[in-house]
């Protein structure tokens, strides 16, 4: 008897790096096996998505992502801690080393009552009832769960952090996750999932960084989880080194009158993808801001899928791009209203500045509506430097450099401005001044 | 102080010649009235002056106190003592006022080897002159000229001109777009600021500026270069008798 089978497609390094890191693995990967084998199993059906696939069309993982290191093993408790870029602000600090918590270089105090953090990783090995808290957003997000880069986290993650707000208590100071690297070139996998309860608040400043010339890929799956009435404010800055690629998903369910105030901040890799999946309930806000500065032959995407459920909810997006050296951004954002969202106040700008004439910016913003009774917009532009902008500064003596440095910080500031945390956007802000001094030396 | 000598220049993009032998010699303390018909070369004079791009000097030269400008960048040219008040003053979204008044104001001490002006001092100096030219607060902390009228964006470029102190002002159409009140608050401005170290070159197409803004010195301008030169009787007979012979003169 002769079985019909289907051509098999050859695969790309990267996805044989993958397969064959699964296999090596999977009995050794802690927790049910289940989840993970069942993640890999969809994504392995698929491999790496590319240009035909729509989510991915400028985003074209199987010729961007040429191999995939080796999954990080959990690193010697001697790694060199860079810098912190929010070292003046007042703040626990859970710090991240190619993706494994890493206890004894963080501080978890003073977070208050009614906040717990957890380590992933301890919670695996004691089978802790916080693990629950993992999956429950991918499951009602076919487009989260179905995706690519949120199967791999899904198959691979070691460590991460649940966090845990009680109804009604208050962050009595932010938390900051930092992201480093070991200096090893290997795939860091790491799975947050936050749960804030009702009436709740916290306060989240992400960071990443790697250094430069090291082949390190950082996936992060993020769930965010807000109670009715409970607020948040997160900013996510990152600065991966100059060959290193970062993967970041965020899926977000906002319940009733829940507020969610996020800013991302990419000023660094490769190759980078930001991904937000939100759910949003009835007569929430969520307003997310982007800010992305590249440059060479960098490749940043921010893709968004904002879905209004519940009725009269809010939604803000405003994605700001500067893009020098042959450097290209992508922006996708689709707004879609069920029908149950009446009354939805919907908005999404796109914005990219080209700072040399061979860098590159791609918009798509859509609006998929099915409900009558919404107020929806989206805009997108791509321009340069406005020469006559240029001319009226240098009029009254500024000269070129600085001219251009205050236009770009103009130009960014919609989205820094709003960081509300002083501490927080004034060392985004001075980041930014100095990728822009650094063009000059470019 | 500003020489101009057989100034020929064209538009980069179409190769058209504007100006086309322009002689002017402005002397320190003097008022230099530059009138003419649409077309005649009035505000191309001024953008070649201070650098906009987009033109193409061909053949001639312009010194400022024996400084050749025309090779400067637009930044050095103001660090040198030349501004330009413009007739369309530009909006810049998300750069405050003060913050471009102060960049502004540095980048040019910096440029001529000054220090930079202390924050007090600086803010003293602005809440004088900003006072004297009905600027508010709130104009001052708002983006440069962003929802700023028609009166109020002129009156925001005579601030900068006395925050900034040049040697040469030149003064493009200023009075467009200016109701009479705003027209004298705007002159005033210009009138506190003359004295005997530093020139203006005021451009218009009318002669109700040159009510406020006494000039020594009158000039016609047609087709590209200054075909009449007279003293402030010459702007009464062009209101009175129109362009029309000069346009003659020149065809």
């Amino acid at each position: 008897m002769t079985i019909a089978t289907a051509p098999q497609r050859r695969r790309t390094r990267a996805e044989t790096d993958l397969e064959q890191a699964f296999e090596a693995m999977a009995s050794a990967l802690p927790g049910d096996i289940g989840p993970r084998a069942g993640a890999f199993a969809r994504f392995a059906a698929e491999g790496l998505p590319h240009r035909r696939v729509e989510a991915y069309h400028f985003t074209d993982l199987r010729s961007l992502m040429v191999s995939a290191p080796p999954p990080a093993p959990r690193p010697s408790a001697k790694t060199r801690v860079s810098a912190d870029v929010f070292a003046a602000v007042d703040a626990a600090r859970a710090v991240f080393v190619d993706g494994w918590f890493m206890a004894d270089l963080s501080d978890l105090s003073g977070l208050g009552e009614g906040v717990s953090v957890t380590s992933i990783a301890a919670a695996l090995a004691t089978g802790d009832e916080v693990l629950a808290a993992l999956g429950a957003r991918l499951d009602a997000d076919v487009t989260a769960e179905s995706d690519p880069l949120v199967g791999l986290a899904t198959t691979f993650y070691g460590d991460g952090l649940v966090v845990r707000v009680a109804p009604g208590a208050v962050a009595a100071r932010p938390l900051e996750i930092r992201h480093l690297s070991s200096g090893a070139s290997v795939s860091a996998f790491v799975r947050h999932a936050v749960e804030v309860g009702a009436g709740a608040s916290l306060q989240v400043i992400e960071s990443h960084q790697s250094p430069n010339d090291l082949e390190f890929h950082a996936h992060t799956l993020t769930e965010l989880t807000l109670a009715e009435g409970a607020t948040v404010a997160w900013t996510d800055r990152q600065k991966e080194g100059d060959q290193a690629a970062r993967f970041s998903s965020l899926a977000l369910s906002l319940g009733k009158k829940a507020v969610l105030d996020h800013s991302v901040i990419t000023l660094g890799a490769k190759l980078a993808r930001t991904q937000i999946f939100a759910r949003l309930g009835e007569a929430c806000d969520l307003t997310t801001r982007g800010a992305t500065l590249i440059a060479d032959r960098a490749h940043a995407d921010a893709t968004l899928f904002v879905t209004h459920v519940g009725p009269n909810a809010v939604s803000r997006e405003l994605y700001k791009s500067a893009i020098d050296g042959e450097a290209k951004s992508v922006f996708q954002g689709k707004i879609r209203v069920e029908k149950t969202a009446q009354g939805t106040d919907g908005r999404m700008g796109a914005h990219a500045v080209l700072l040399s004439p061979r860098a590159e910016a791609m918009a798509k913003p859509e609006l998929e509506i099915f409900a009558d009774d919404v107020a929806c917009a989206h805009g997108a532009t791509v321009a340069e430097i406005d020469d006559t902008l240029k001319f009226y500064l240098m009029s009254r003596g500024i000269p070129a450099a600085e001219t251009e440095r205050l236009l770009i910080r103009a130009f960014l500031g919609e989205v820094t401005d709003a960081i509300a945390h002083e501490g927080v956007r004034e060392a985004i802000e001075a980041e930014l001044d100095g990728w822009i001094d650094g063009r000059v030396a470019r | 102080m500003l020489e101009i000598k057989n100034l020929h220049a064209e538009i980069e993009a179409d190769g058209r010649e504007i100006l086309r032998g322009l002689d002017l010699t402005v002397k320190a303390g003097e008022v230099h009235a530059i009138m003419g018909p649409n077309g005649a070369g009035k505000s191309t004079l001024s953008h070649v002056l201070a650098g906009k791009p987009g033109y193409r000097v061909t053949q001639g030269t312009a010194t400022l106190d024996g400084v050749d400008i025309l090779e400067m960048d637009p930044a050095l040219r103001a660090a040198n003592g030349l501004f330009l008040a413009f007739q369309y003053p530009v909006e810049i979204p998300g750069v405050g006022n003060m913050t471009f008044l102060k960049a502004a104001l540095n980048s040019q001490r910096k440029a001529r080897g000054e220090g930079e002006m202390s924050t007090p001092d600086f803010m003293r100096l602005v809440r004088t002159e900003a006072g004297k030219l009905k600027i508010t607060q709130d104009m001052l902390k708002r983006p440069v000229n962003v929802g700023f009228s028609g009166g109020e964006k002129k009156r925001n470029e005579i601030l900068q001109m006395a925050i900034l102190q040049p040697k040469l002002c030149i003064l493009d159409e200023t009075d467009s777009g200016l109701d009479i009140d705003a027209l004298k608050v705007v002159s005033e401005g210009v009138n506190a600021l003359r004295s005997p170290d530093r020139a203006f070159v005021v451009i218009t197409h009318y002669q109700r500026l040159l009510d406020h803004i006494r000039p020594d010195v009158v000039h016609v301008l047609s087709k590209g270069r200054i075909v009449k030169t007279g003293g402030p009787d010459l702007a009464l007979e062009l209101e009175a008798k129109g362009y029309a012979d000069f346009a003659d003169e020149a065809a």
